[in-house]
């Protein structure tokens, strides 16, 4: 008896909770509707902006500078208008520690959450897995960091940072240029490593370079087996794709296993500080070289304003990509503002237009989502070439 | 394929099989003498690992220490590391497993898994997400050059501290009060507990002496390596779980020939091009022919009945191992009239068949000769040699010591 009442109360208790919960999700979705059906007089409207990125993990530092980057972005841009409606701009900050099998769950707690857009993911691995469900949802998303080449086109995902099928030739055209006749090319098996690396592989095998592939999987720490490969093949230089994690122990292997004069390349994934410390020291990481995408600080439109800002802010400087989640934010509200309206299908339509002023200079978004150079911008570089000299990195 | 390149895939292997030795020993003590696995053993590596690396810059050595000062910071650090894993690695014990001594064997094995999740999560918590990093002044680095490959002096530390302690440890277990409590409480816990052996003592014993080699050896991993990270024990603990079944679970002398094999194969397997790896096949081809020819004839020969004991008999035999195909194969299908015979028959088919696929394995890698397999394979061929040897000897290379357990 007393356990069959506890039940039925148990069960209305939830079919109540159940309710609730319905009615408060249908609550959601229709406010925003009768706001902005009614016209006329001015009124405010919140909309919700989510950070898909990695605070936690191995790549917190690059998650870091593009939360930092991106509530810049929100405190210049909070309480903009469009027409006679103020829009006030709410982030939801969400971490997938830089794990592709974590991302998918976080896309969905953004979605549940009522979300207009999605800035991110941080990794490509991440972007990949996150996107189907995005785009089941309707959701516009824009990543300053995620370069896998593959990842364009789809139909709600842009990125204000510059491709790897570009970069990937970057490089490779940097390694004809310093006359390298023998390349190993090391990934971590990851989607943004792998898809790299094969870009390099491809463009140095047409400029008649000898190439051999290595892969170490991310999280080792033994690279030992591959070091001794990379050795008996004795190429000019080594080229690790992955992140700056397993790139610091790798060469510190390479360094200790008595590889001398072998010059070290890499993506940006590499181009953190916090490599010096990884490898054991600056002596083992000097001279290494890496690329990234974009144009160059020194020739953007509001860098120096932008790095005032984030180190007032922060405390330190902008990290790899902190501009580029900037403009992220900015690409949405321009978008806003062009169509007047914050439905993510109408946000989408806009991205495909808009031309954005941002801290990177004048940009917008192709066909395909990849990011674009507009006006004033659109000579500039779209590859900034770096080097390590004494435990910092400098750029060329 | 210089020599050059042989001995260095030679020399990581060594030491990461070393390495995953300290490991294996604490699971397959766990399991001697628990028959159950401590997932949590590769947590309880990677605190021994960040405690050391704590102390260490706690004490504030850096270049300037002279090296006697530098070698006692060492020595204090390893201890504190030492004393500390111990201690966790018994409180696990008190905590997660004695009280469900005697429950279904399940049971303790999820609470492992409990404790190794906690563990990871204790140690973000405490030290955070990030890797924590060795600073380069502690780091001992000083090289070797040996055949014209050189190798770092810790390479050889690891090697001969990890040979040191299990030599030690197999004189604890052998000859020593505590060893042979250990030994009996294996074999039988409840006789033992009615002999006088207070086996709860013994099983926390078991329980820091794994504990306290683990510490060593996250120590050695955190110096050789310059950093640790949270998951890394997961790993770690994951590869020398593997070696300890390798080589037999349970069994110590197993769990270092085990963690020897897999650190060998994981280099040699994505080193060597498919021609050098063929000469492992031939190798074994020639032991498995030395034991389908010879040595098992032999004792068979031994198990014949006096009374039917004559030379043809004795020929026949042997027959049916030195030439399988006409003989065990019309013994095997002819209706069962010996039971020697056709058991034999039986036996030397199996062993031909082993032999015949030896055989043509290194036929295929000699026919390939020029490929390698990428090092993206490298843990893959670590699971095939894995589930190679199990298959021909499901108890591990060495076997399950079931009457001497520990």
């Amino acid at each position: 008896m007393q356990s069959t009442r506890i039940r039925r109360i148990l069960a209305v208790l939830l079919a109540v909770a159940m309710l609730a919960a319905m009615s408060s999700l249908v609550g959601c979705g229709s406010s925003d509707d009768s706001e902005s059906s009614d016209g006329g007089e001015a009124k405010t409207e919140t909309i919700k902006i989510g950070i898909h990125t990695s605070l936690t993990g191995g790549l917190a530092d690059y998650g870091f500078a593009a939360q930092k980057g991106i509530e810049l972005a929100q405190s210049e841009l909070d309480g903009f208008e469009v027409g006679n409606t103020t829009y006030k701009i709410e982030l939801s900050l969400k971490d997938d520690k830089g794990e592709p099998a974590e991302s998918p769950v976080v896309a969905q707690q953004l979605i549940d959450e009522g979300v207009v857009a999605v800035i991110g993911c941080l990794t490509s691995g991440s972007t990949n897995a996150a996107q189907p469900i995005y785009e089941q949802a309707g959701i516009p998303m824009i990543s300053g960091s995620a370069t896998r080449a593959d990842l364009v086109p789809r139909t709600n995902f842009f990125r204000t940072c510059v491709g790897d099928n570009i970069q990937g030739k970057a490089l490779a055209d940097w390694c004809v240029e310093l006359g390298f006749m023998k390349v190993a090319i090391m990934d971590d098996r990851g989607d943004y490593a792998v898809g790299l690396a094969d870009v390099i592989e491809e463009n140095l095998t047409a400029a008649g370079v000898e190439v051999s592939r290595e892969s170490g999987q991310e999280g080792d720490t033994d690279f030992s087996a591959q070091v001794a490969n990379i050795q008996n093949f004795g190429p000019d230089a080594v080229i690790f794709t992955g992140y700056h994690r397993e790139a610091g122990l790798l060469f510190k292997q390479c360094r200790e296993a008595g590889m001398t004069g072998v010059q070290f390349m890499g993506g940006d994934g590499i181009k953190s500080d916090e490599i010096v410390e990884e490898a054991g020291g600056a002596a083992n990481v000097d001279g290494t070289l890496a690329t990234i995408g974009g144009i160059p600080q020194d020739k953007m439109a509001g860098w120096d304003a932008f790095k005032t800002a984030f180190v007032a802010d922060a405390g330190k400087d902008p990290g790899p990509y902190a501009e580029t989640n900037h403009d992220a934010l900015v690409a949405i509200v321009d978008a806003i503002k062009m169509g007047e309206s914050a439905d993510p299908a109408d946000i989408i339509e806009n991205l495909k237009k808009v031309e954005v002023m941002g801290v990177i200079g004048t940009f917008g978004f192709d066909e395909n989502g990849e990011f674009k150079a507009m006006g004033d911008s659109a000579g500039l570089a779209t590859i900034v070439r770096y080097k390590l000299e004494g435990g910092a990195w400098v750029a060329q | 394929m210089t020599f050059e390149h042989i001995f260095r895939l030679t020399m990581s292997g060594l030491t990461v099989g070393m390495v995953y030795a300290l490991i294996a020993l604490g699971y397959t003590m766990v399991y001697g003498v628990l028959e159950f696995i401590n997932f949590a053993h590769g947590e309880v590596f990677t605190i021994g690992g960040y405690i050391a690396i704590t102390t260490l810059v706690w004490l504030g050595v850096d270049d300037g220490t002279p090296i006697g000062t530098k070698v006692g910071y060492f020595i204090i650090a390893l201890s504190v590391s030492i004393v500390l894993t111990a201690l966790l690695g018994w409180l696990i014990e008190r905590i997660a497993y004695r009280p469900l001594r005697g429950a279904s064997r399940i049971i303790p094995l999820l609470s492992a898994i409990g404790v190794s999740i906690f563990l990871q999560n204790a140690i973000i918590l405490v030290w955070g997400p990030e890797a924590i990093v060795v600073p380069t002044s502690i780091i001992p680095d000083q090289f070797v050059t040996v055949f014209g490959v050189q190798i770092r002096l810790l390479a050889f530390v690891i090697i001969g501290s990890s040979v040191v302690l299990m030599a030690i440890l197999t004189y604890i277990i052998k000859s020593t009060r505590i060893g042979k409590a250990m030994r009996a409480t294996s074999q039988d816990m409840e006789a033992a507990e009615m002999m006088g052996i207070e086996t709860n003592k013994t099983i926390a014993f078991t329980f820091i002496v794994g504990s306290s080699l683990a510490a060593i050896g996250g120590f050695l991993v955190a110096m050789y390596y310059g950093s640790l990270k949270f998951d890394t024990g997961f790993l770690y603990g994951l590869k020398a779980f593997t070696a300890a079944v390798l080589g037999g679970i349970g069994n110590i002398p197993g769990a270092v020939v085990g963690s020897l094999l897999l650190g060998l194969v994981e280099n040699y397997g994505v080193g060597l091009k498919l021609g050098g790896l063929a000469w492992f096949f031939v190798v074994g081809l020639m032991l498995g022919l030395y034991v389908q020819m010879i040595r098992v004839p032999a004792r068979r020969k031994k198990h014949i009945r006096d009374e039917v004991r004559t030379p043809e008999y004795e020929a026949q035999v042997v027959n049916v191992y030195r030439f399988p195909i006409p003989y065990a194969l019309q013994t095997a299908l002819a209706p069962r009239t010996d039971a020697l015979l056709s058991v034999s028959a039986r036996h030397a088919l199996r062993l031909f068949a082993g032999n015949v696929f030896l055989a043509s394995m290194a036929v295929l890698f000699f026919l390939n000769r020029d490929f390698q397999f990428a090092t993206m394979w490298q843990h893959a061929i670590s699971f095939a040699v894995l589930v190679l040897v199990l298959m021909f000897r499901p108890a591990g290379i060495l076997g399950e010591h079931i009457e001497e357990k520990v």
